[in-house]
């Protein structure tokens, strides 16, 4: 994860302050956004980014929304759901809009660590 | 003296008597034509005593007279018009006859017969007068003027015969023509109809029937006519006029029809519909209307039928109650006023078939003699689907408040649980990497997600009581500024926002459980902080409101809200758009347990938006005057 960039997209600040301190513990470069319009200024201004973090429950967009106006930003990005409720077909949803992992609130420090080493992971050679 | 003249004598003397009866005048001259006798008959029609017309010509009878024109009265004798010695005027004929002896060839004298014309003479004048007259009708009338002489069965008929129906006069000459003309439907009631005023002693014909044109078509006519009788009642002519009715007629029908029209729509219509005058009396029903009256009037209404008074009987609404019966009576009185263009009433009545309900509407009649139409449309169907529809939507909203509920929970709990989980597992799995103050805020983090998860748990279990009507409220006498100043206090631990406190002179006291008082106005204030236009000052108002209440009003600036926004705010879970954007943490349930709160106490709470303030509205019973002094001291 070192020197990895990531964009941690949640309008809890106490969740993303938790998500960026085990990032930055394990070397990764955090950007924070509250909001969907932020996210996408900084996709735009700041990226490119590695991994995204992505709560659902925005308070200007869903995360759904805010992922399918930014498409064309997210080239080489990885996306990690993180929410607290996945709703029914949420599962479908994020495999259509190429979410790498979603993970359910609440998890452990290490859980989460583990799921963003994973989707940093070069997929398998042939 | 010889038989011979004694006969002679004899019959002198009858024919003296004779003379004197005879009503024609007779004059006799001799041979030199000097009038020698004359009889009292002739006397009075020239209007002369005969002993001064003895000795005189012939011509001092006719002296002031002068001869009719020849013809004149249809009479072969010449006509005198003669000026009586009294300043009167007499027609007379006069025949003229030589007297002559069987054996001698000269005459020795003149017999001048009078006959009194006068009467005839006045008769006839009167009836030239009358053509006369009838032909100036005949030329002003557009109808076809007829003068039927029933002697001889000839009918003049006026230029309104052609002008009216085409035909020629010169063809129209008599009964037979007539009758061929009548519509073959119609020519028998027409005839017997002629055979029955001239049998009897009437003398005025009136009919209605189809007369055909010249062009083959009928048109519909009333024919009047007037019988002329001699004195000794025998029929001399009838005269009158045919008039052509065919437009009246046709609207006639097409009125009648119209009528037929909305007599069966109204009979097919399943409404019951009346038509009542301007006094409001029934005049007309439908068959919905009467079967109504007859099979579901519930007793011990009266039937309302025609003839009834339907306003005094308050359109037989009784049974629903007086207040509605009465919004009935008023609505029908108002309308047949003309002071209300429509009333509709909604009613339940008690039939024998069962409660059903009605919307009764009163429109007026739009006609110059006003009235009314009343229709009582039967809704209890609708009704119940709108009742099963409730309750279908009632049932999907308390399954989707269910759901919502725990989805709600279920974020809201996950939420500060994650900040938790997170944080400490951080610490356990990072420790050594962490610098002090990485571990302290980490663990901060983590204890103010746990009283949020405390106020949530708290929050929940007291919403929970309130639907279920467990919450104990002990309720005592309060000052309402205390308890206001309470709320402000600790909202001012949290914001350095500015709180206005109005509260009136006269002290203000209400009745009430004082914690969960404070709970509502600090909901309020936090509110107000959460959602208000920064920096913008928040108000608190408290007064004296009518019906021993105390109202109270929170006011904060909030731009951009609309009133929209907050029609909700007091359902649980529901956050507003403006506070989702301004990112403002809660689960919505602040306001809800506040409304709950408040009606535990009797009271209301609302709220709404103007001129760019937020106002949430408090009604409380207040307590009277010596409550409020205990509650001060």
């Amino acid at each position: 994860m070192k020197h990895k960039r990531f964009l941690v997209v949640d309008d809890e600040p106490s969740v993303a302050d938790f998500v960026r301190t085990v990032i930055e513990l394990e070397g990764g470069i955090v950007v924070l956004a509250g909001t969907a319009a932020a996210a996408r200024e900084c996709l735009r201004v700041e990226g490119p980014f590695d991994v995204m973090v992505l709560d659902l429950a925005l308070p200007d967009l869903s995360g759904w929304e805010l992922l399918a106006s930014v498409q064309d930003l997210l080239a080489g990005c990885k996306v990690v759901l993180f929410s607290a409720h996945l709703p029914d077909g949420g599962t479908e949803r994020a495999q259509r809009a190429a979410v790498a992992l979603s993970l359910a609130k609440p998890v452990a420090a290490t859980t989460l660590r583990d799921a963003l080493r994973s989707v940093l992971q070069p997929p398998p050679g042939p | 003296m010889s038989q011979r003249l004694q006969d002679e004598v004899e019959i002198t003397g009858l024919f003296a008597a004779l003379l004197d009866a005879l009503p024609d005048g007779v004059v006799v001259l001799n041979r030199h034509g000097v009038i020698v006798a004359c009889n009292p008959s002739a006397e009075r029609m020239i209007g002369t005593p005969a002993a001064r017309l003895i000795g005189l010509p012939p011509t001092a009878l006719f002296d002031k007279t002068r001869e009719l024109p020849p013809g004149t009265l249809h009479l072969q004798y010449p006509v005198f018009d003669v000026s009586r010695g009294d300043g009167t005027r007499a027609w007379l004929s006069v025949i003229t006859k030589p007297l002559r002896r069987d054996d001698q060839a000269d005459a020795y004298g003149t017999l001048l017969c009078l006959t009194d014309m006068t009467d005839k003479k006045l008769a006839e004048e009167s009836f030239a007068e009358a053509l006369s007259m009838r032909d100036l009708i005949a030329q002003a009338s557009n109808d076809a003027i007829w003068d039927w002489d029933l002697q001889s069965d000839r009918i003049w008929w006026s230029e309104g015969l052609q002008a009216q129906f085409g035909h020629s006069s010169e063809t129209a000459i008599d009964r037979e023509w007539w009758l061929s003309n009548v519509h073959p439907d119609d020519r028998h009631m027409v005839n017997a109809s002629w055979l029955s005023v001239f049998n009897s002693t009437g003398n005025v014909w009136l009919r209605e029937f189809r007369f055909r044109t010249a062009d083959g078509e009928f048109a519909s006519v009333i024919c009047r006519g007037h019988v002329v009788r001699a004195k000794n009642g025998g029929l001399v002519r009838m005269f009158g006029a045919m008039q052509d009715v065919s437009p009246q007629k046709r609207v006639e029908d097409d009125l009648h029809q119209s009528e037929e029209l909305s007599r069966v729509v109204l009979s097919s219509l399943s409404a019951r519909i009346g038509v009542l005058d301007r006094n409001g009396i029934i005049i007309e029903v439908n068959d919905d209307w009467r079967r109504f009256e007859r099979d579901d009037r519930p007793p011990p209404e009266t039937r309302c039928l025609l003839g009834a008074d339907y306003v005094a009987e308050r359109g037989g609404l009784g049974s629903s109650g007086d207040a509605v019966a009465e919004q009935a009576q008023r609505g029908m009185r108002e309308v047949l006023r003309g002071s209300r263009r429509r009333a509709d009433i909604e009613y339940q009545l008690d039939t024998p078939n069962g409660a059903r309900w009605f919307a009764m509407r009163v429109e007026p009649l739009r006609t110059g003699r006003g009235g009314a139409v009343v229709a009582h449309i039967e809704t209890t169907m609708r009704r119940r689907a709108e009742e099963a529809e409730i309750h279908r939507l009632a049932a999907e909203q308390s399954e989707q408040a269910k759901t919502d509920l725990i989805n709600v929970v279920s974020h809201e709990l996950r939420t500060p649980l994650a900040v938790i989980r997170g944080h400490v597992t951080t610490v356990i799995e990072y420790d050594n990497r962490m610098t002090e103050a990485q571990r302290r805020k980490s663990l901060e983090s983590a204890d103010a997600a746990a009283q949020q998860l405390e106020r949530l748990i708290a929050d929940l279990l007291m919403m929970g009581r309130l639907d279920a009507g467990v919450m104990r409220m002990e309720c005592q006498p309060h000052s309402l500024e205390a308890i206001l100043r309470d709320a402000v206090e600790g909202a001012e631990t949290i914001s350095r926002q500015t709180i206005e406190i109005s509260i009136p002179e006269e002290p203000l006291a209400v009745n009430v459980d004082r914690s969960r008082m404070i709970q509502v106005f600090y909901n309020l204030l936090d509110n107000a902080i959460k959602y208000g236009s920064p920096g913008a000052p928040i108000r608190i108002e408290a007064r004296h409101a009518e019906r021993n209440m105390a109202l109270m009003m929170v006011e904060n600036a909030a731009a951009g809200v609309r009133q929209a926004d907050v029609d909700n705010i007091f359902e649980r879970f529901y956050r507003t758009n403006h506070g989702m954007k301004l990112n403002v943490r809660g689960a919505g349930l602040g306001l809800s347990i506040s409304k709950g709160i408040v009606e535990a106490h009797q009271g209301r709470i609302w709220a709404r938006v103007r001129r760019g303030t937020f106002q949430v509205y408090l009604l409380l019973p207040k307590l009277p005057v010596s409550g409020a002094e205990a509650a001060s001291a």
